[in-house]
């Protein structure tokens, strides 16, 4: 219960904080949109949960894969956008 | 059997885990996009302050420049001085031409005065002549009766003379016959040559009397034309009296001499007219101002702005006044809030330039039409003079 409390208080700072930082990410001296950033970092969460799938056989019990990814990808990208940046 | 029995939970939980993955991102991404609409942003938007260009309003070297390029200067701090010489000598030449004025108008009045006097004087001698019109009007009156009086006795002393001649006539023939004596005629002649000259010397009168009457007139033909003198030099002395308008006209004009001169010395001092920055600036002391030419630009610090090109789909969510959170990209962790303060009224058009007087209109025609942004003027409440600069990026999103 004190677990589930804690990511509850942590996951409402987080969106509190959210809108305290610039929706613009500067890498090496330009000046790339988040939503960019929200996406990259999302196909790469996609490739963790592909690969703990693929380690439980669990993969080909979810179905079309190609809906599964790229929904899982747009989830993860808006998810990490409207915590962070919104 | 044993396989089967365990795949079909397992198939169900994948099938309601895609279904949750599909609803979840479908929604998510609805939410998103509500929230981009709702609250529009961009990072097209730059850091912006008004400034001018400092253009000195007189000419000359610097002789004293004591701020830096990039200084921060108060209003009415010091920026630059410019040779005041040449213009303090101009503005004592203007007060001496003016106190010269002054003078010249003094002098005018006394010689008015003395002018006044003249007249006065012309119509003194006009008063005297006409006067003397009226001695010699008496003198011919005088003259005329002398001139009677004579007649008179001219007229007398002719019957005397008749008398006695006629007497000499009537007893000069008794003579003769002795009835009377010699002593008697000689009597009656000499009575007869007695009156003879009486009667010459009345004549004499009378003539004497006509000339003295003749004199008279003359004496008043002339004292006529004296009056007619004198008025003349009354009238010219009327007419020669000096005008001190003409001076008086020139006060003004000396006193906006002085004036523009003073005003010119002033601008060799030029001063912070608001809190700024100094930029642009690459000269030293000794550079030479000319009127007009920009030496360096200030930045006026008291306002920043953010100015934001908004797609012209995104305006109708942008209202004056809206809070508008801004980041610098010099430090994207911090937020600055500002509030919209004016959205653009125009921007060049797509078709809007005009070739050899006619309008220029492309004779392509585009199927997908880019929408046009203008640009939203944010006013920062609380700036930081380290990260604002001109042309620094922002990125803003509107509350």
């Amino acid at each position: 219960m004190t677990r589930r409390t804690l990511i509850f208080a942590s996951t409402i700072c987080l969106l509190c904080t959210g809108c305290g930082r610039a929706p613009s990410v500067d890498i090496i001296g330009s000046f790339f949109p988040v939503w960019m950033v929200c996406l990259t970092i999302a196909i790469v969460l996609a490739c963790i949960v592909r690969l703990v799938l693929l380690r439980y056989k669990f993969e080909s019990e979810i179905g079309p894969v190609a809906l599964f990814y790229p929904a899982l990808v747009i989830l993860f990208s808006c998810l990490l956008w409207l915590i962070f940046f919104r | 059997m044993d396989q089967e029995t365990q795949s079909t939970p397992r198939k169900r939980l994948g099938r309601w885990i895609l279904i949750g993955v599909v609803v979840a991102a479908a929604f998510t991404l609805l939410l998103s996009i509500y929230q981009v609409d709702l609250h529009p942003r961009t990072d097209d938007a730059n850091v912006w302050a008004n400034y001018i260009e400092i253009a000195p309003e007189v000419s000359g070297r610097l002789v004293e420049l004591p701020i830096k390029d990039n200084d921060f200067v108060k209003k009415g701090g010091l920026l630059f001085v410019i040779d005041p010489r040449p213009y303090e000598y101009a503005l004592q030449q203007a007060l001496a031409d003016q106190e010269l004025l002054e003078q010249q108008i003094i002098d005018e009045n006394r010689k008015i005065a003395a002018q006044n006097s003249a007249v006065d004087a012309a119509g003194a001698a006009l008063h005297v002549s006409r006067t003397g019109i009226q001695t010699a009007s008496s003198s011919i009156d005088l003259a005329k009766a002398a001139v009677t009086r004579a007649q008179a006795a001219s007229a007398a002393a002719e019957a005397r003379l008749k008398y006695a001649t006629n007497d000499l006539n009537r007893i000069q023939p008794l003579l003769q016959k002795q009835y009377v004596t010699v002593d008697q005629v000689d009597q009656a002649n000499t009575a007869v040559r007695i009156a003879q000259g009486n009667y010459d010397e009345s004549q004499a009168a009378l003539l004497q009397s006509q000339a003295s009457l003749n004199q008279a007139i003359l004496q008043h033909e002339q004292a006529g034309n004296t009056a007619v003198e004198s008025q003349a030099r009354l009238g010219q002395a009327v007419h020669t009296v000096d005008r001190v308008e003409t001076l008086l006209a020139q006060r003004p004009a000396k006193a906006a001499k002085v004036d523009s001169a003073r005003l010119d010395l002033e601008r060799t001092r030029v001063l912070a007219p608001f809190d700024a920055y100094v930029t642009n600036m690459n000269i030293s002391e000794g550079a030479y101002a000319r009127p007009g030419a920009p030496i360096f630009t200030l930045i006026d610090s008291r306002n920043w702005y953010v100015v934001a090109n908004y797609r012209e789909s995104k305006l109708k969510n942008i209202h004056l006044g809206s809070h508008v959170d801004v980041y610098v990209m010099g430090h994207p962790d911090r937020k600055f809030g500002g509030h919209v303060e004016s959205i653009g009224y125009g921007v060049f058009p797509e078709d809007g330039s005009v070739a050899g007087g006619l309008p220029n209109i492309e004779r392509t025609l585009n199927w997908v039409h880019l929408s046009a942004r203008f640009p939203v003027r944010i006013h920062i409440d609380d700036p930081d003079p380290n990260l604002f600069r001109i042309g620094a990026t922002a990125v803003t999103v509107v509350r």
